[in-house]
C-alpha cells in the first residue's frame, strides 16, 4: 500500500483545483437583469436596500438617524443599511450582487468605480429616473457633479467630497527657519521648503503617495493637478501627459526621493501610511483631504497634534485642486428605482451633521454656504477651493492607474529616467485605451 | 440452493456481486455525499467555469462573447504576466525550501525533550493562530523604513542607514518570503513532530548506543523517518506558496515596479479590480497547469526515490 497514492489524488483534486477556484471564483451567470424605472413608486409598501462605504465605525448615528427621518416623512418605506468596508469590496460584491440579480436600490461609489457600471450600463443614468434632470444637477457644485458625468450623462448623486489641503508640521517649519504662516503656495515653493526642511531637520519635507485615494494626491494629480499635463488627447483615445512640464515635474519627484528631501513611503505606500509618517513626525508636509484631521488627533499626543496646522493645496497649473467623492448610483436591477433616486438626493441633504464629525465637503451647493464651513480652517479649505476630478473617467481606470503606478515608481526609484517611465506609461496606457473592455 | 446458484449466467452473478458490493458500501458512498457534494459545488464546477470563461471576454457585468484562444495569445506578450510568474517562481522555491528545511532540527530539537517544550512549541505555532491580515499589517509597521526592525538593527550597530524592506525593488520579495515563512513555520513544525511522534524510540536509542551525536542522528535517523512528512510539507508548501497573497496584498501591494507581485495577486487584480475576468481565468488556468504539472512531477520523482 503507498501511502502516497491518497495524497496525490487529494492534491490533484482538492489543493491544486482549490487554487484556481480560489483565484477567480466563478460568478455563474452571463448577464444582469433589470427592475425598470416605471416599475417604482407604486402605493404598497417599499423596502430600499442602501450601501455605504465604511461609515459604520464611528458614523453610526448619523446614518441611522437620517434613516429614520427619512422612513418617518416617508411611510410605508423601510431602509436597510448596509456597510462596507471599503470601496474596493464595494465593487466586488456589486458585481456579485448584479449577477445574482439582487442588488442593492442605491450605492454607495467613488468615481474610481463609477465608469465601470455606467460603461456596461448595469446603472442608471439619471435622467431616465429624474423627470427634470437640469433641476437637480443645478442644486450640486459643478465639480462634484461633473465628476459623475460620462459620455454626456450623469450617473450619480453627489454624496460628500473632499479636497486635497496642505497639512504641515508647524514645529518642523519654526526648526527649519521657515515661517508658518506662509506655506508654500505653489510647487516651486513646495520643493524648495521641503529641500530646506530635510537640510535643517533631518526628516523629509513631505510625503507624496501614489495610491487611488484622490485627495491625497496620486500620479494623475502629479501630472494633471501639479503639472498641468492632460491625461487624455481630446478625443480621450491616447495619453497625453508625457508632456515636458510633467517630465521636469516628476523629475523634482526623483531627485526627492532619491537625495531624501521626499519620504520614501510615497514610493510604495497608501494614504494611511503617509498619515502616519506625519503623525510621527518623520516628513513636515502631506497633501490630504482635511478628514484626516479626525484621525491625526485620535493617533497622536495633543501636543503632537496641536502642531499641525490646515492650509489651502499649493497651486498647481492645473488650476484647482485635486478632489475625491462619495456618490450614490442606482443599479438598474433596483425594484423601486425612483424611490432610490429620492432616497439618495434626501441623504445628500444630510452631509452637514456629517462634515460636522468629520470635515468633508458637502456636494448641495446651498450645504456649502452653511456658516459652519466658514468656521475653522478645516472647513474653509474645503469650501473656499475650486474642486476638480483629474483622473479619467473610463472603464479601464484601475488598469491605467496601475501602469501609471508603476512607471512611477521605477522613475522615483531611479530605474528610469523620467521621461522613459512616462513614455512607456503613454504607450500602455494607449494598449488600454485600444484594447477597450 | 448454492447449486441452483451455480447455475446462474454469468452476467447474472455479476450483477448480482456489483449489488452485494453497493449494499456492502453504502455506508460509504452515503457518508461520501456532502464532500464529493462540497468538491464538485465549490472546487470542480468553478475551476470548470474558470476553463470556460478563458475563452471568453467574460466582464462579470455583460454578457460574454466567445473568443476563442485570444486570451492565451495575449498572456505570451504580456511581459507583466512574465514577471509574475518569475515572482511566484522565487517566493515557492524560497517557501518551499525554507518551510521544509527549517522547521525539522527544530521538531527534532523539542522532541528531544528540552526544557520549557511546551512553551516552544506554542510560541512557535502561535502566528498561525493570528489572522493573516492582522499579522500582516503588523510586519508592514515593522518593516518600515521608520518601523521597528530597522530601529532595532540601528540599535545594535548593525546597519548605518534604514533599509527599505518593502519600498526597494530587490528587499521587497524577500520581506514577503520572510512574513510567509514566519507565520507558517508552525504548521510544518507541528507536521514534523507528528512524524516524529510515530517513530520508534528504539531507533534513537540504538542510534545512542553506536555513538551517533546529534548531527549523525538528525541525517540517518530523523531524516528518513520523516521522509513521507518531508514529501507531504513539501507538496503543501509549493501549493500555498503559488497561492500566496493575502501579505502581498498587504504588505506591497505587488510594488514596487511590480518587484513582488506574484500571478496570484496579478489574476486577482486583473479579474476582480480590472473585471477581465476572462483574460484573469486564462491566467489562472496556465498557473493551475503549471501546478498540477509541478506537483505530479514531484510525486514522480518522490515515489521513484522511494
Amino acid at each position: 500500500m503507498d501511502p502516497i497514492q491518497p495524497t496525490r489524488r487529494r492534491l490533484l483534486t482538492g489543493g491544486a483545483l482549490a487554487l484556481v477556484a480560489g483565484l477567480v471564483s466563478a460568478c455563474g451567470v452571463f448577464g444582469g437583469t433589470g427592475g425598470g424605472p416605471d416599475s417604482a413608486g407604486g402605493s404598497g409598501p417599499v423596502s430600499l436596500e442602501f450601501w455605504t462605504i465604511n461609515l459604520k465605525e464611528g458614523y453610526t448615528p448619523y446614518i441611522e438617524g437620517a434613516i429614520r427621518r427619512y422612513e418617518q416623512d416617508h411611510p410605508g418605506v423601510t431602509v436597510k443599511w448596509v456597510d462596507i468596508p471599503d470601496f474596493e469590496q464595494t465593487q466586488s460584491k456589486l458585481l456579485a450582487a448584479i449577477s445574482g440579480g439582487a442588488t442593492p436600490d442605491v450605492v454607495n461609489m467613488t468615481p474610481f468605480i463609477l465608469p465601470k457600471f455606467a460603461a456596461t450600463n448595469t446603472i442608471y443614468p439619471i435622467d431616465e429616473l429624474a423627470p427634470d434632470p437640469a433641476a437637480v444637477a443645478a442644486e450640486y457644485t459643478p465639480g462634484l457633479w461633473d465628476a459623475g458625468v460620462i459620455g454626456g450623462k450623469a450617473y450619480a448623486i453627489p454624496f460628500y467630497g473632499s479636497v486635497s489641503a496642505l497639512i504641515y508640521n508647524t514645529e518642523l517649519f519654526r526648526e527649519a527657519g521657515l515661517d508658518p504662516d506662509k506655506p508654500p503656495a505653489d510647487w516651486d515653493e513646495v520643493f524648495a521648503a521641503a529641500k530646506r526642511i530635510h537640510a535643517e531637520t533631518g526628516v523629509s519635507g513631505f510625503v507624496q503617495t501614489l495610491d487611488d485615494f484622490n485627495d491625497a494626491g496620486n500620479p494623475s494629480d502629479i501630472l494633471a493637478g501639479q503639472a498641468g499635463a492632460p491625461l487624455l488627447s481630446p478625443d480621450g483615445k491616447t495619453a497625453a501627459f508625457a508632456t515636458p512640464e510633467a517630465v521636469a515635474h516628476l523629475e523634482q519627484y526623483a531627485a526627492g526621493v532619491k537625495d531624501g528631501w521626499i519620504e520614501r513611503t510615497s514610493v510604495n505606500g497608501g494614504v494611511m501610511d503617509g498619515a502616519k509618517v506625519l503623525a510621527q513626525e518623520k516628513t513636515a508636509m502631506v497633501f490630504l483631504g482635511p478628514w484626516i484631521l479626525r484621525w491625526l488627533e485620535d493617533n497622536t499626543e495633543p501636543e503632537t497634534f496641536e502642531k499641525f496646522r490646515v492650509a489651502a493645496h499649493p497651486e498647481g497649473a492645473g488650476g484647482a485642486a485635486n478632489g475625491f467623492l462619495q456618490q450614490f448610483a442606482i443599479p438598474r436591477a433596483s425594484k423601486n428605482p425612483k424611490q432610490a433616486l429620492d432616497f439618495a438626493r434626501y441623504f445628500s441633504t444630510t452631509t452637514l451633521e456629517l462634515a460636522k464629525q468629520a470635515p468633508v465637503l458637502p456636494a448641495l451647493t446651498a450645504t456649502a454656504k452653511d456658516p459652519y464651513f466658514q468656521s475653522s480652517p478645516e472647513t474653509k479649505v474645503l469650501v473656499e477651493q475650486e474642486v476638480k476630478f483629474y483622473w479619467p473617467k473610463h472603464p479601464a481606470v484601475a488598469e491605467l492607474f496601475t501602469a501609471l503606478r508603476t512607471e512611477f515608481q521605477a522613475a522615483l526609484l531611479g530605474r528610469k529616467t523620467a521621461k522613459a517611465a512616462l513614455d512607456d506609461a503613454a504607450r500602455e496606457w494607449n494598449r488600454i485605451l485600444s484594447a477597450g473592455q | 440452493m448454492a447449486q441452483a446458484r451455480r447455475a446462474e449466467p454469468a452476467p447474472v452473478r455479476a450483477a448480482g456481486r456489483a449489488w452485494r458490493e453497493v449494499r456492502d458500501t453504502r455506508w460509504g458512498w452515503l457518508l461520501a455525499v456532502p464532500a464529493v457534494g462540497l468538491i464538485g459545488g465549490f472546487v470542480l464546477y468553478p475551476a470548470l467555469n474558470t476553463l470556460l470563461f478563458s475563452f471568453t471576454d467574460f466582464n462579470g457585468l455583460t454578457p460574454a462573447s466567445w473568443v476563442g484562444t485570444r486570451q492565451y495569445q495575449a498572456l505570451v506578450s504580456d511581459s507583466v504576466f512574465h514577471r509574475t510568474l518569475l515572482n511566484s517562481g522565487v517566493i515557492t522555491v524560497a517557501v518551499t525550501v525554507l518551510l521544509v528545511c527549517l522547521p525539522l532540527p527544530v521538531a527534532y530539537w523539542i522532541h528531544r525533550g528540552i526544557p520549557f517544550r511546551r512553551f516552544f512549541r506554542t510560541v512557535l505555532y502561535l502566528p498561525v493562530v493570528v489572522p493573516i491580515i492582522v499579522s500582516s499589517v503588523a510586519w508592514k509597521w515593522m518593516l518600515d523604513d521608520n518601523g521597528l526592525l530597522n530601529h532595532g538593527l540601528t540599535a545594535l550597530g548593525l546597519i548605518d542607514e534604514p533599509i527599505s524592506w518593502l519600498s526597494d525593488p530587490g528587499w521587497a520579495i524577500w520581506s514577503v518570503i520572510g512574513v510567509i515563512v514566519w507565520r507558517a513555520f508552525g504548521i510544518y513544525l507541528l507536521i514534523y513532530l507528528a512524524g516524529l511522534a510515530t517513530t520508534p524510540g528504539e531507533l534513537f536509542e540504538a542510534a545512542s548506543i553506536d555513538g551517533a551525536g546529534h548531527v549523525r542522528t538528525f541525517f540517518s535517523v530523523v531524516v528518513p523517518q520523516l521522509r513521507g512528512s518531508i514529501v507531504l510539507s513539501s507538496v503543501i508548501a509549493f501549493v500555498a506558496a503559488m497561492r500566496t497573497f493575502d501579505e502581498i496584498y498587504v504588505l506591497t501591494g505587488g510594488g514596487p515596479v511590480n518587484a513582488s507581485k506574484n500571478t496570484a495577486y496579478h489574476i486577482w487584480e486583473t479579474a476582480f479590480s480590472y473585471f477581465k475576468f476572462g483574460y484573469g481565468s486564462a491566467m489562472a488556468v496556465v498557473l493551475l497547469a503549471l501546478v498540477l504539472g509541478l506537483v505530479m512531477l514531484g510525486l514522480r520523482l518522490a515515489g521513484r526515490r522511494r
